[in-house]
């Protein structure tokens, strides 16, 4: 079996038992993304695309099937070396955008560094850098509620971008925003590949997904792949 | 974010949760801490009260032989003579201290017009350091002069002197003891007793042996008492001494009704140090239960933070938290709790004692509370059971935190 892409997914199935029932949430997925790529994974809601960002982002492991990121075979990892892969190669960006309450704007951004054992020093020295990067170095010491939604999900990008992470996941990153905020945080997405990431858009809007070079469609918990050159909107 | 910034901002946000539980753990501290302290402090009390009565004091005393012995028939009086404390300072070097004691003949005692009953009593030099009947300040003890010239000196339980002279200086004073004028040469300190045959010595008067011989025509004495040396050798000493009174007025050594002792160090110093320790343990239980109590509180504040934190534990997971980072910083706020609440419960209870120290102790009753302080081995025995409830109050729901599900915690509202 081919592994030789970046992240290699064979026959994926992710089945979540609920009560006496069992939700089977993908079916025999096979996808193989490149290093650099930009992808947008889009879909309904229930049609598997958030299961399949967890299964990506290391969150969650298959059910059955394999999936290797860049060549280790992530279903056989422990949850601690999974905690590390999510630490050093991944940065997730979510909908509602996971700030930690009570943790100012520089503290949500210093997290990642907190698990990743980065003196205290460095951390604020590099959070500066980062909020900088965004255009928030001047609420960085702002705690969530003080800040739009807007600025919420740039500080999420910052976390996220904070330990130079190879692969970065967004589920639905402009979702709770207005359309200015959402079209200025795409671009930074943009911008953001194409200093070499490989970025993975989950989403359920078509023009969103559209900005990516390559576009997933599932259903179903089934895969069904265009790319964005042909694109209809 | 560390922990120790966000205990700081947790507490901050659940202040009312947090200071009841911080107050159930203060509480169990000021428990375990002041009824450890007590325990401890009557222990000591009841310890120097046995020792009132003497320290490490044997009391010998004759009595009725039980068996016929080298031709003389049984049920005759063996009686001990002044000689016999003599013979046993002479022969035995080993023992510390020796005194004749007469008494108590309850007799009539006169000052200045007023007049009352009481026991007196005719001892030897030793009985001042063997019952720790010691002098007030301006007086003293019967010497080896009153005893050798028989005088006519007395020495006043504080008790008695109240209750005789008020308030007037004693030494100096004469004082009539059934129509004999005594001079008053000395009042006795007050001490904690916790036990007597003759009624508390505050309540006695103590006149040279001699005199007593002399006033009173008594032939034998109450009772010999002395301190053995070592505790080691004090067996031994009991049985020569034993073997030498036999000797010397013929009787069977091995006759037990004969021979009355009265060892306070095996007789009572056991018994209070068995019923002390039984005490101390049932009083550190009492505090040790509370102190669970308010354990049981923290793990359940530690569970509901955990339950409330669900999401922020699947946003640390997601960028990289391991089961356990999670398990750390829980068990680092359930540990953080208690000690500070250990802390102040440690503070709050040296107050407690310092007031506890503060109330006038001299009720008989109360004087057996001694002075209870926060001594050292009780803050380590406190520290420790503080340690062990900290670390199982904080395990458990750090446990469920580091168990959490990273999807699912994310996805928790």
């Amino acid at each position: 079996m081919n592994h030789e892409g970046f992240m290699v997914l064979r026959d994926v199935t992710k089945v979540y038992p609920m009560g006496d029932t069992e939700v089977r949430a993908l079916h025999g997925v096979d996808l193989q993304i490149e290093r650099g790529e930009f992808i947008a994974i889009l879909g309904p809601s229930g049609s598997g695309k958030s299961t399949l960002m967890h299964i990506l982002g290391c969150l969650d492991s298959p059910t059955a099937g394999t999936y290797h990121l860049d060549s280790l075979a992530v279903q056989d990892l422990s949850r601690n070396e999974l905690a590390e892969i999510r630490n050093r190669k991944i940065g997730f960006v979510f909908q509602s955008f996971h700030l930690l309450p009570r943790a100012t704007a520089a503290e949500n951004v210093e997290l990642p560094m907190v698990f990743g054992a980065v003196r205290a020093a460095e951390r604020s020295a590099r959070a500066e850098c980062v909020l900088e990067q965004v255009g928030l170095k001047h609420r960085a010491r702002h705690l969530p509620n003080e800040l739009s939604g807007g600025e919420r999900q740039r500080v999420a990008i910052a976390r996220a971008l904070i330990n130079k992470p190879s692969i970065l996941l967004a589920d639905e990153p402009t979702g709770n925003l207005d359309s200015h905020s959402g079209a200025e945080i795409l671009s930074l997405f943009e911008e953001l590949h194409a200093e070499g990431r490989t970025v993975i858009l989950v989403t359920h809007d078509e023009m969103i997904a559209c900005r990516a070079h390559r576009v997933i469609r599932i259903r179903d918990g089934r895969i069904e792949e265009r790319s964005s050159e042909n694109c209809s909107l | 974010m560390s922990s120790v910034s966000h205990l700081i901002r947790q507490l901050r946000d659940d202040r009312i949760r947090i200071t009841l539980t911080l107050l159930g753990i203060i509480w169990g501290t000021v428990s375990v801490t002041v009824l450890s302290a007590l325990g401890e402090s009557v222990h000591r009390a009841l310890l120097k009260g046995q020792k009132g009565l003497g320290d490490g004091l044997v009391r010998v005393a004759g009595g009725v032989t039980s068996q016929p012995h080298t031709g003389f028939p049984k049920g005759r009086w063996i009686g001990f003579v002044r000689q016999d404390g003599q013979l046993i300072r002479d022969k035995l070097p080993e023992v510390e201290l020796v005194s004749s004691e007469f008494g108590s003949i309850n007799g009539e005692i006169a000052w200045n017009g007023r007049m009352m009953n009481g026991g007196i009593v005719g001892v030897e030099p030793a009985f001042c350091d063997l019952r720790s009947c010691f002098p007030q300040d301006g007086g003293r003890f019967i010497n080896d002069l009153d005893i050798r010239e028989h005088r006519r000196v007395v020495f006043l339980g504080n008790g008695f002197k109240d209750r005789l002279l008020g308030k007037t200086p004693a030494v100096g004073q004469t004082i009539r003891i059934m129509g004999s004028p005594f001079t008053v040469i000395g009042v006795m300190r007050p001490k904690l007793q916790l036990g007597s045959y003759y009624g508390p010595d505050r309540d006695l008067i103590f006149i040279p042996a001699t005199t007593f011989e002399n006033l009173f025509g008594w032939q034998y004495v109450s009772g010999i008492l002395y301190r053995p040396g070592a505790p080691a050798t004090a067996q031994r000493t009991k049985a020569t001494i034993k073997t030498l009174l036999a000797a010397r007025h013929g009787y069977n050594p091995y006759d037990s009704r004969v021979w009355n002792i009265y060892d306070t160090r095996e007789a009572e110093f056991e018994v209070i140090n068995d019923a002390c320790i039984g005490m101390r343990v049932f009083m550190f239980l009492i505090g040790a239960l509370t102190l669970i109590v308010a354990g049981m509180g923290v793990a359940n504040i530690m569970f509901v933070l955990v339950q409330d934190s669900t999401r922020q534990i699947g946003i640390k997971m997601a960028v990289g938290a391991k089961p356990g980072h999670i398990l750390r910083q829980y068990l680092l706020e359930g540990f953080a709790l208690v000690l500070a609440g250990g802390l102040l419960g440690l503070l709050f209870s040296w107050v407690v004692l310092l007031f506890i120290r503060q109330i006038p102790m001299d009720e008989e009753g109360l004087s057996y509370l001694g002075r209870p302080e926060l001594s050292l081995s009780t803050a380590l025995i406190v520290s420790s059971v503080l340690t062990l409830i900290a670390l199982a109050a904080g395990f458990f729901p750090a446990r469920r935190a580091a168990c959490v599900d990273p999807v699912e915690a994310l996805r928790y509202e």
